[in-house]
């Protein structure tokens, strides 16, 4: 097995053993770069001298004191809407085309205060506002997208180009990639991990959160992100657990819920085939499973779009007057549509949301479940010129629609939501599940992620596109 | 809310763009338009929820640190 096939766990406890350096992993990690980025297009911009740098940086600390974190030494990457200081920072947006970071987002310093080896910037849709990344292409067929926003985290950790990564989610950009990539991601409970020094879609909405390819891989990398933040007024002040302490076992005692409506209004065979069978999975490892009817779902994608669309045309307002030629045509027409929705219409959704806020709470305490499953998406990933997903009626839904009609509650709720591979389709492509916990229950989450993850292979898996 | 909202066709799409003091080039019209009047129909989503004395969800924080 070669370094970069290694799971960031993995990697970092061969470094902490002295049986790895990360100069080693690093250049194993930067061949395959060169390999496979000039098809993928993961990246906006690389940082591979910079790399180098803080890999030999690295070994010498590690020499020295050991590691001082699992983080240690790692290679990472880091979503372009993301600052990092002195690097092209764009959001992947031309209207950025040479903007450099003027200071490191809180992600990016605490990934680098963790000893994390930072190997680029890599693509999001143009400022996250889009779940295609035109960019970027899918490792597990080059003709479909990658997802996004955070597609380029989701390609690259695909191909086994980065260890890790931070991406952010507003209607599923964390979540919408690691389920169409094959890879794991984790959008956590709204105030969990600060974003301050990323450029914002819609502050309401928005969340940071770690990328990788197992659940272990993520809980280490939320280790390093989590934590209050005053310069970010979404933060929480609540304590930080060990993460990693709470993986393993089983689910003996636990009562999962599994919706009957919503999520599988519309939604592929396959897709659902492989979620009925993912559940079964949990339901053997001691969970009970309960089927519940989602409340006031005829709101979810009302108030998603009356709050993103106004709170991003409310930031772009003044280069949607300077320089709009610049922005890519759907970014620009949703941007204009924002600036035309009524300031009442806004505000009603911001108290719709927390009629929903409230729904859900009882949903959970009625109930008494500690997680809510279901499929990340309703469909695998769609073909980057054809960005419709085709349904057996006849009729077509956008991908956008279609991804974030599953995607919203998370967000929505601002409720902690992990998506991990629980399949392929029958083409061989990936589909997630998604497991969503109650208010800053990520350890929660993350355990029941990590026994499905125990009893199956799918993170095992490398893509079958890059030949 | 009962009252249906209007299309908005390319003309409604000119006038609410230039009260919104957002240029609009010929050009743009017309898929700026669509685009706005499927904003507008998911948006319209809200009209049937009964908000009562509800609140709206906000983060002001009036600490000075």
């Amino acid at each position: 097995m070669e370094p970069y096939e290694l799971t960031l766990a993995a990697a970092s406890s061969a470094i902490a053993a002295g049986e790895l350096s990360s100069v080693e992993l690093t250049e194993s990690v930067i061949g395959q770069i060169e390999r496979h980025e000039s098809k993928v297009c993961a990246f906006a911009t690389l940082t591979l001298e910079q790399a180098r740098e803080a890999a030999r940086r690295a070994d010498a600390d590690i020499a020295a004191t050991g590691p001082r974190s699992p983080l240690h030494g790692i290679p990472l990457g880091i979503k372009d809407l993301c600052d990092t200081e002195g690097v092209l920072s764009t959001s992947s947006s031309r209207t950025r085309g040479d903007r450099v970071g003027p200071a490191d987002s809180a992600v990016t310093a605490r990934l680098r205060g963790a000893g994390g080896v930072l190997v680029g910037q890599t693509h999001t849709h143009e400022f996250a506002y889009g779940v295609l990344t035109p960019t970027t292409h899918n490792p597990w067929d080059l003709s479909r997208t990658p997802g996004g926003s955070s597609g380029g985290n989701g390609a690259a950790l695909a191909a086994r180009m980065i260890m890790g990564a931070v991406g952010t989610d507003t209607g599923g950009s964390i979540r919408i990639p690691s389920s169409v990539n094959g890879t794991t991601g984790l959008k956590p409970t709204f105030g969990r991990v600060s974003r301050r020094g990323i450029t914002p879609l819609s502050w309401s909405l928005d969340h940071a959160g770690p990328m990788a390819r197992t659940v272990t891989d993520v809980a280490l990398l939320l280790q390093a992100l989590a934590g209050y933040d005053p310069s970010d007024p979404g933060t929480v002040d609540a304590p930080v657990p060990h993460y990693a302490d709470t993986l393993g076992g089983d689910l003996t005692g636990q009562a999962l819920a599994v919706p009957t409506n919503w999520f599988f209004d519309r939604i592929e065979p396959d897709v659902e085939a492989a979620f009925r069978t993912a559940v079964s999975t949990l339901e053997s490892a001691g969970a009970t499973i309960r089927e519940i009817t989602l409340p006031l779902t005829e709101l979810y994608i009302a108030v998603e779009y009356a709050l993103f669309t106004t709170e991003a045309s409310s930031y772009h307002q003044d280069a949607l007057r300077t320089k709009a030629d610049l922005f890519e045509p759907d970014v620009r027409a949703l941007l204009e549509a924002g600036e035309l929705i009524y300031a009442t219409d806004y505000i009603r959704a911001l108290r719709a949301r927390e009629l929903i806020k409230q729904a859900w709470r009882e949903l959970f305490e009625t109930n008494d479940i500690t997680a809510f499953l279901a499929p990340t998406l309703p469909a695998t990933a769609v073909k980057a010129n054809d960005p419709f997903v085709h349904w057996p009626d006849g009729t077509d839904e956008s991908a956008i629609d279609a991804y974030v009609r599953t995607s919203a509650p998370g967000n929505l709720t601002g409720l902690p939501a992990l998506s991990l591979p629980c399949g392929y389709d029958s083409q061989r492509l990936p589909i997630g599940m998604q497991i969503i916990g109650r208010p800053f229950d990520e350890p929660g989450v993350l355990h029941i992620g990590s026994v499905f993850e125990a009893a199956t292979d799918f993170a095992d898996r490398a893509p079958t596109g890059l030949g | 809310m009962t009252t249906p909202r209007p299309t908005v066709t390319p003309e409604v799409l000119r006038t609410l763009a230039e009260h919104a003091r957002l240029p609009m080039p010929n050009d743009r019209v017309e898929a700026a338009a669509a685009t706005a009047d499927l904003v507008q129909g998911a948006v319209d989503g809200l009209d049937s929820v009964d908000l009562g004395d509800t609140p709206p969800a906000t983060t002001f924080d009036a600490r000075w640190s």
